[in-house]
């Protein structure tokens, strides 16, 4: 039964991402039901950004319910929750009002907490998902409160209406509506530092759901900001354009450096999405900066990055949680420091992790290094905006990227490498059993995604540069190169991703033709790994996370803090026989200690003094009515 | 079209024929430098002949990742040299830009990284833990040294920056251009493992990086992973010379123009590696959780280049 | 017509005034009685003077339900506990002091109604107003369960009364909905007063603490 439901989520999940595509072509359409939506009833429209984020969902909702057919027999999975969340998801892109879109972003937030609660007797996944309904539901009160507010002074809940009206608003309106609205999506997209829900439930969560809601529902957070950017509330101050960019510079170091020092397979690859979220603020907040300075043609590029990086992070971090969904079930376990070795065991589900690995580092010629290339090309000609200020805020972007990269290929050679290479590390690791069928079809689907996206750049920019035209407002359509090469801005750049494919493949071949012609003898011993000397090789003589690690903990020291915590347990005779010891050496959130710590002391002081008026007396609480009472009265 | 890939299988050729002399070159200038006689010049081919003849001894441990891997690693550096202008003004990959030739080199980063863990061994994973944690920190010196040169030459592509630097003969005065320089000198010396970042000659495991990644490979797999590595380091000078020093670069492919290009290059290469010798001599190997005092020291020159850009605009 | 409507509002806060003074709970049972059956008097005046005969359904509600059948419950619920509070309660002066001055605050809130109003019961309304908040009052300052549920039922009058001087009784179906209400709260605070007094073994409010949060 839950099979044949998995199986129709597919179908709706293919069937959405056909009418998203054919929103993108052009197809626009609107659906107006009165009374369904409290405030000015259902209302759904199709526009090509819609259209864009629609195909996304629909294609990442087909794979990861594929998956779930395979895996859906062994666990509990709440098929309800999951079937109002896919449906709730598809929804909020074509929202065309206010009431529409806050009703189906609820629903969406409430149906993936309950699948966030997924095993309730774990008293870590219960702490997820109170964090997770806090945060999110702190970030639907501002929705509501700026969307409320622009409603109130524009005199129409309709989107439509606001990007007409919005001109005539007065500045510090448009600023505190901006504002909040702002915090709402970045709050949901995870955003530094309103991201701490996100590496507490996305691993709670079972895989297919982390991966619909790493792929796609953080997406929809930058789908608001987009929305909120560059229509709602008219044409953009610099200022707001700064701190995206900003915030997107900080988010991007700031999540990878946190997954570097992770043990914890799933809860590395959610702050690998706050990282990769980061970098897509980047190509907005660019983007931003751009339109307000009126290179049209920029802002277009740089958008087209951003949409890109959506689409591609959507497709390799659903393919990574899905590996690692294949991982934890097979080894029972999600610590890495317990896994190993099981490329020879789960080759499959290992072949795929690479694919994801290798995308999401940016390795040319797959999908990351592209969009990667697309957001870099469009910040190095930072040059034609005229400011200084906003010139020093590129460069500090560009820097922030960079360092993104190199920590990301990092980040994962250390997730790939100790979780599937060398020998494994524990009995449970030894024992693992490979993804079934279902499982690896739809981690196949994202894998061929990967590639398809990575070899043709010159097919989707053009289709990216259409969808985000009308929203950059550019005047004419861009050209992109021709049918192998992509040239961007009048040949600043070019990229020609099949021809560093066949380079590659040709330089592959290069050795191993030359080496056979010669000769050379291809002779292969097997023996065990060179020891120093030892006589045994174990699996304790391996390098561990925290060990991979380290040189990072200690680079960065003054951002993770750590605390070095030794114990030695000696022999009763004798100090210097050591019988066990434990080492850890745990990263201190930052933003747990500086932010969240004295917000929430301050919170529950205020909160004590007040608690005080709870009396339990029933005789007081009825003097607070009728005083109440009497006041109105008088004042009314 | 057929003299595209004439020129191509001449610049691939070049550059694996020439990697091992190159670095030949560079141990017997060190030597001499310190007093000793040194080895050959020759002697690295003589190394690759050797080891190819040998058989190899893959551990029981690895997986098909670790034989992968050099074939990997040298077909990344066939890439590259396909991309960086060697003898003419433009490379034969001519829409290629230095933010993929970036990328190709973080291709090979990976994959050895990954070969180093495969094996299980303490060293292999000190060395790849070293090496991504070096790379990664040379990073953002790489893309803002790349802002500063795409600011002057209005250009990303190889082949249009060496052409536009060409045309502007007091170039190499320009402080910019020289603070430029140095960060990408600095840089090169740690994607390529040289002193003062590590010591490609050195047997005491500790002090290793890249060495210690290797360290199980032996036969074909050793020949073709020290070829690659010193394929990256002969085009990393390359591409400071012809990025740097961008004269002498025939536009037109022809046997003379390519002969021409071919003399060019080995002066250039010959002050380089001179320079670096010098340098390698001088310097001291430096404490590992130093690299990075080095490494932001030379973003730091590259910041200065960029903003060398704007003021002087 | 005014005159007689005006005659039974003064009735009506005499009753109020004295439910506020005295303490035997059986003595403010009656009153509660008393006051139910002046309302039902109001109804049927009004019914008479102007033709609406659904009022005299409401009259005889009101005669059946608050006049008779809450004060049996009532008793029923009290029965065993003291009559009057066994500590000193407070004076009764002060207590006054504060229902009087709440009248004259309904007569001061209440002016601007009567004075747009064109009914001829609109004598009554300050008095029907004062009713509802000396019922409140009284709520409040009730010692235990059984006082705050009088003040309950007294506010109830009050408001009933209001709408009957001032609109000649709200619709049909706000008043029967209203009825239910008072109806299913008598009958919770019953049950909810046999436990208390089962487990307490009192019906001071002020000991029982278990609302704190």
């Amino acid at each position: 039964m839950a099979g044949l439901l998995y199986a129709l989520t597919v179908a709706a999940g293919v069937a959405g991402a056909g009418v998203g595509v054919a929103g993108m072509l052009g197809i626009a359409w609107t659906v107006r039901v009165d009374g369904v939506v409290p405030l000015g009833g259902l209302e759904l429209t199709m526009d090509p950004l819609a259209g864009f984020f629609l195909a996304v969902i629909g294609v990442c909702t087909a794979a990861a319910s594929l998956y779930a057919v395979g895996a859906a027999g062994e666990t509990h999975y709440d098929i309800g929750a999951y079937l109002a969340f896919v449906g709730a998801l598809g929804v909020v892109p074509l929202a065309a009002n206010a009431m529409t879109f806050l009703v189906a972003w609820e629903i969406m937030s409430l149906a993936s907490w309950m699948l966030v609660l997924d095993r309730r007797d774990d008293a870590e996944a219960r702490h997820a998902a109170w964090v997770y309904a806090v945060m999110t539901h702190a970030g639907l009160a501002c929705l509501l409160a700026g969307m409320l507010l622009l409603g109130a002074h524009t005199g129409s809940l309709r989107f439509a209406d606001w990007s007409a009206a919005a001109p005539a608003l007065s500045p510090g309106l448009r600023n505190a509506v901006w504002l909040l609205l702002a915090l709402g999506f970045a709050g949901k997209a995870g955003v530094i530092p309103l991201h701490v829900w996100l590496p507490l439930a996305h691993p709670a969560a079972p895989s297919h759901v982390s991966a619909l809601m790493s792929g796609v529902m953080i997406k929809l957070g930058v789908y608001g900001l987009v929305r909120v950017g560059f229509e709602w509330l008219g044409p953009a101050p610099a200022a707001w354009g700064v701190v995206i960019l900003l915030a997107g510079a900080v988010s991007a170091v700031v999540g990878v450096l946190y997954a570097l020092v992770d043990p914890d397979l799933k809860r590395l690859l959610a702050f690998c999405s706050i990282e990769n979220v980061g970098i897509i603020l980047i190509g907005v907040g660019g983007a931003m900066l751009f339109r307000h300075a009126g290179l049209e043609a920029l802002a277009l590029l740089a958008l087209v990055a951003a949409l890109y990086h959506t689409v591609n992070h959507a497709m390799f971090k659903a393919l990574l949680f899905l590996g690692a969904g294949a991982v934890v079930h097979g080894t029972g376990t999600r610590n890495m420091e317990a896994m190993g070795g099981l490329i020879k065991r789960m080759p499959w589900t290992a072949g795929c992790f690479l694919l994801g690995s290798m995308a999401i580092a940016g390795l040319p010629p797959l999908n990351g290094f592209v969009s990667e290339w697309l957001t870099f090309q469009a910040l190095l000609q930072n040059i034609r905006l005229e400011e200084p200020a906003l010139n020093l805020v590129f460069v500090v972007a560009i820097a922030a990227l960079a360092l993104t990269a190199g920590l990301a290929a990092a980040c994962f050679v250390k997730a790939f490498g100790i979780t599937f290479l060398a020998l494994p590390r524990g009995d449970a690791a030894a024992r693992a059993h490979d993804a079934t069928p279902a499982m690896r079809l739809g981690m196949l689907v994202f894998a061929a995604a990967c590639v398809l996206l990575g070899l043709g750049p010159t097919v989707v920019v053009p289709a990216l540069g259409r969808v985000a035209g009308p929203v950059v407002r550019a005047a004419t359509p861009a050209t992109w190169g021709g049918a192998t090469t992509l040239s961007i801005s009048e040949s600043f750049a070019r990229l020609s991703t099949l021809a560093i494919a066949a380079a590659l493949v040709v330089g592959v071949a290069v050795p191993f033709v030359t080496l056979a012609l010669a000769g050379v003898s291809r002779r292969r011993r097997l023996y065990e790994t060179w020891g120093c000397g030892r006589m045994l090789q174990t699996a304790r003589m391996e390098y561990t996370a925290t060990a991979f690690a380290d040189p990072f903990k200690r680079v960065f020291r003054f951002f993770y803090r750590p605390e070095k915590q030794m114990q030695l347990d000696v022999h009763p005779e004798s100090r210097f026989f050591v019988r066990r010891m434990a080492y850890t050496n745990p990263a201190r959130s930052l933003f747990e200690d500086w932010l969240y710590r004295p917000v929430l002391a301050a919170l529950l002081a205020i909160v004590a003094r007040v608690q005080r008026l709870q009396s339990g007396s029933a005789t007081a609480y009825l003097t607070y009515i009728f005083v109440a009472l009497l006041v109105l009265l008088v004042l009314r | 079209m057929t003299a595209d890939v004439i020129l191509a299988v001449i610049q691939v050729l070049v550059v694996t024929a020439g990697a091992p002399l190159l670095v030949g070159a560079l141990r017997t200038l060190k030597a001499r430098l310190v007093g000793r006689r040194g080895p050959r010049v020759l002697q690295p081919y003589a190394n690759l002949a050797k080891l190819l003849r040998k058989e190899a001894v893959v551990s029981t441990t690895t997986s098909w990742i670790f034989r992968v891997t050099p074939y990997v690693l040298f077909s990344t550096m066939v890439a590259a040299a396909l991309i960086v202008p060697l003898l003419l003004a433009r490379p034969v990959l001519d829409f290629a830009g230095l933010v993929l030739l970036m990328y190709l080199f973080v291709i090979g980063t990976f994959f050895l990284a990954l070969a180093g863990l495969d094996a299980g061994s303490a060293f292999g994973g000190m060395g790849s833990s070293r090496e991504v944690a070096v790379a990664a920190l040379a990073e953002p010196t790489i893309m803002v040294a790349i802002l500063a040169l795409a600011l002057r030459a209005e250009t990303t592509s190889l082949g249009g920056i060496v052409e536009r630097f060409a045309r502007d003969p007091l170039l190499a005065a320009n402080p910019g251009h020289l603070l430029a320089f140095s960060a990408l000198f600095i840089v090169m010396l740690a994607e390529t493992g040289r002193l003062p970042v590590d010591n490609p000659a050195t047997h005491l495991e500790l002090t290793m990086i890249h060495e210690a990644m290797v360290l199980e490979y032996s036969g074909h797999y050793l020949a073709l992973v020290e070829w690659a590595a010193a394929m990256k380091l002969f085009l990393f000078m390359t591409l400071l010379a012809n990025l740097f020093l961008p004269w002498g670069m025939p536009a037109a492919a022809a046997p003379l123009t390519i002969l021409l290009g071919l003399i060019v290059l080995a002066a250039k290469l010959a002050v380089l590696t001179v320079g670096l010798a010098l340098l390698e001599t001088a310097l001291a190997k430096l404490r590992l959780f130093r690299v990075p005092e080095l490494l932001a020291g030379s973003f730091a020159l590259a910041l200065l280049s960029v903003l060398s850009v704007f003021l002087l605009r | 017509m005014s005159d007689l409507s005006n005659f039974l509002a003064f009735l009506g806060l005499v009753t109020t005034l004295l439910m506020v003074w005295r303490q035997s709970r059986p003595a403010r049972v009656r009153l509660l009685a008393v006051q139910s059956l002046l309302l039902a008097a109001q109804a049927v005046a009004i019914a008479a003077f102007t033709g609406r005969y659904g009022l005299l359904l409401v009259a005889v509600a009101l005669v059946v339900v608050k006049a008779w059948w809450i004060p049996r419950a009532l008793a029923r619920m009290g029965e065993g506990a003291p009559p009057r509070p066994l500590a000193p309660g407070r004076s009764a002066g002060l207590r006054l002091l504060g229902a009087g001055a709440l009248v004259v605050g309904a007569y001061a809130l209440m002016l601007p109604v009567t004075a747009s109003s064109a009914l001829p019961t609109r004598g009554g309304i300050p008095l029907a107003f004062a009713m509802a908040l000396v019922g409140l009052y009284a709520c409040v300052i009730g010692r235990d369960v059984m006082g705050q549920i009088l003040g309950f039922l007294m506010f109830e009058n009050g408001i009933f009364a209001l709408g009957l001087l001032a609109a000649y009784g709200l619709p049909g179906l706000v008043e029967a909905g209203v009825f239910l209400d008072v109806l299913v709260v008598v009958l919770v605070a019953e049950g909810l007063v046999m436990q208390i007094r089962h487990e307490h073994a009192t019906l001071d409010v002020d000991l029982l603490r278990e609302l704190r949060g």
